[in-house]
């Protein structure tokens, strides 16, 4: 009973930390079009800077953490305006190869800077110790995790389904020829959607620093999971991204306490099946 | 007109080939390396260029074919030209299971399936200790000589020799392939699967038989690294091969087959050069080549000669 309580908070943390990462890779693939395999820089951009501010500076973590996820923001812009927009018209091959060249320029900058090791993110003190609830102990932490996911989603769903912004964004994925031609300016979507999704894989590689840790190889190591939770979300809605987030991140964390010499196997085996079985997206019909 | 410039690639080859020997005795064994990612990229550019399959993770065919080849070598199947055919069959036979999972997909669907089964070979491979060494490698095999004359030498001559006249002989093979109404329909596959559907072809039957045609050549590569390196490594079934495989081939030029030659002899010739100079700054190197590859020059390094020769 308690083990299955430790899978499912420590499933539940990790697949919102997923989540959070990956939410700005789907939203980019829906709009634009385009495999951006850099998107785990900006996740560790974040962590790297958050780190160093709060080690080297003695910032506050929260503050900290809110200036390294605009720092993520920021470097996102010039890229998407001289880098992707070039890529919006090639091969899905021409755009994964180019942003993998960032993933390699960004990984030799990361480690010339801070060393090839792992970084650790220090967590304050309310956030290292644990929490008790209904005569039982919770890690802090996951549970921050779980919140702080819970409340993007929630976020991301007002803004997409009810503000003028979600609209433009929605007018722009179903048509972007007919959206510009009404007036809406598509390329300050794109940019603005491409910088809200850095910083939201800056915010999940921050809280997420103790379930996938910072360190140079950063955004190659997990690339293949992010990816994977985008080809199994299918491209575009914000419920399918968080359902495949949920399910591969409360699987692997599940095979990862039962069977840990196999638990990548068992990641893998279950993409397979959803990408055999649902090709088109876990939640299309 | 098209016949006479395959002729002329396949004697600039062979010039190159003999003056690269000539010019770098003291580096044979780095050359081998060269030759045996030329076949690879060979391979690669067959089902990337020809037909348009993206995939990710050619290095399960290599490494694959490798192993099987040093494993059965440790077993007294140690003749050179049977360990490439083994590699040959094992390499095909890979990319025929393989390729159910994968061929009718595309874009990031492909791209992700391809990875995960390279992953899910390397992983058990990694695992299974007692067949493949695990992290330690395979080793302790003896290669006999080939034809019963050439030993294998310390020096590498015999190895260089060996895999020179097997690239040779692949590239004029493929050549022939990719001129025959084969490679043409497996063009016609990447331009217009719909289209080539409606005529009445089977695109999935046609996918897999490219892809099995790439799996033995990948095998035969593998062959060749596993005979001549003397050792193979959980590194030939490792994400960089593919990734470095697949730069290869885009920094060369995807369109012809002979791009992919040479671009595995520029990207390593970069690698070594920059490898010697400062080890650290590699991945620097190999990020800015794909960014200045893609943006600036999309048909690789034979498009800037294609220019070159069109005004004329």
């Amino acid at each position: 009973m308690n083990l299955l309580v430790n899978i499912l908070i420590d499933g539940v943390a990790y697949s919102m930390v997923l989540f959070m990462i990956t939410i700005g890779l789907s939203l980019t693939l829906g709009l634009m079009h385009v495999v951006n395999m850099a998107h785990g820089v900006f996740a560790m951009i974040a962590g790297l800077v958050t780190a160093h501010l709060v080690t080297a500076w003695g910032v506050n973590f929260v503050v900290a953490t809110l200036l390294a996820i605009t720092c993520s923001a920021l470097v996102a812009i010039p890229v998407e305006r001289l880098l992707i927009r070039r890529f919006y018209k090639r091969s899905p091959m021409d755009q994964m190869l180019m942003t993998l060249g960032i993933v390699f320029i960004a990984s030799a900058a990361a480690s010339a800077v801070f060393g090839p090791q792992v970084v650790n993110v220090p967590l304050p003190e309310w956030l290292s110790g644990s929490v008790s609830f209904a005569g039982k102990q919770f890690p802090a932490h996951r549970l921050m995790v779980i919140v702080v996911g819970f409340a993007t989603l929630v976020l991301l769903y007002l803004t997409i389904d009810r503000s003028r912004y979600g609209v433009l964004v929605r007018a722009a994925v179903d048509n972007p020829g007919i959206s510009e031609t009404v007036g809406i300016n598509t390329q300050l979507v794109y940019v603005s959607a491409f910088a809200i999704g850095a910083a939201l894989a800056g915010l999940g590689g921050v809280v997420g620093a103790e379930l996938l840790p910072m360190e140079p190889t950063y955004p190659s190591r997990y690339l293949v999971l992010m990816l994977a939770v985008v080809a199994v979300s299918g491209h575009g809605s914000l419920a399918s991204a968080f359902v495949a987030s949920l399910l591969l991140g409360v699987v692997s964390t599940a095979a990862k306490y039962f069977y840990p010499e196999y638990s990548s196997l068992v990641f893998f085996g279950l993409m397979f099946l959803m990408l055999k079985f649902r090709p088109n997206g876990i939640l299309s019909k | 007109m098209s016949l006479q410039r395959v002729l002329r690639f396949e004697v600039f080859l062979v010039l190159a080939l003999v003056l690269a020997y000539l010019a770098f005795q003291n580096s044979l064994a780095f050359l081998t390396t060269v030759l045996v990612y030329a076949i690879l990229a060979l391979s690669y550019s067959f089902i990337y260029g020809q037909a348009g399959i993206a995939s990710m993770g050619h290095a399960t065919l290599y490494g694959v074919a490798s192993y099987a080849v040093a494993i059965l070598a440790a077993r007294e199947l140690n003749d050179p030209l049977l360990g490439l055919l083994i590699g040959a069959l094992v390499g095909t036979l890979t990319a025929w299971v393989t390729s159910w999972l994968f061929i009718t997909t595309t874009r990031l669907t492909l791209a992700m399936l391809t990875i995960a089964v390279a992953q899910v070979f390397l992983e058990v491979a990694n695992k299974a200790h007692w067949l493949t060494g695990g992290d330690d490698g395979f080793t302790g095999y003896a290669i006999k000589p080939v034809l019963g004359l050439f030993e294998f030498d310390m020096f590498g001559h015999t190895g260089y020799w060996y895999a020179a006249v097997v690239l040779v002989i692949v590239y004029a093979a493929m050549e022939r392939v990719v001129r025959s109404d084969f490679g043409l329909i497996a063009r016609a596959i990447k331009a217009d699967p719909g289209r080539i559907e409606s005529l009445g072809g089977n695109v999935r039957r046609h996918l897999m038989k490219v892809y099995c045609i790439s799996g033995a050549v990948a095998g035969i590569a593998g062959a060749i690294n596993a005979q001549t390196a003397a050792v193979v490594s959980l590194d030939s079934l490792g994400f960089m091969v593919s990734i470095n495989v697949l730069i290869m081939v885009v920094l060369g030029g995807s369109r012809r087959l002979y791009g992919a030659i040479i671009g595995a002899v520029v990207f390593l010739g970069i690698q070594h050069v920059a490898s010697n100079f400062n080890p650290h700054h590699w991945l620097f190197v190999v990020g800015a080549l794909l960014l200045i590859v893609m943006t600036a020059m999309p048909g690789g390094l034979i498009s800037l000669t294609e220019r070159w020769r069109k005004p004329a």
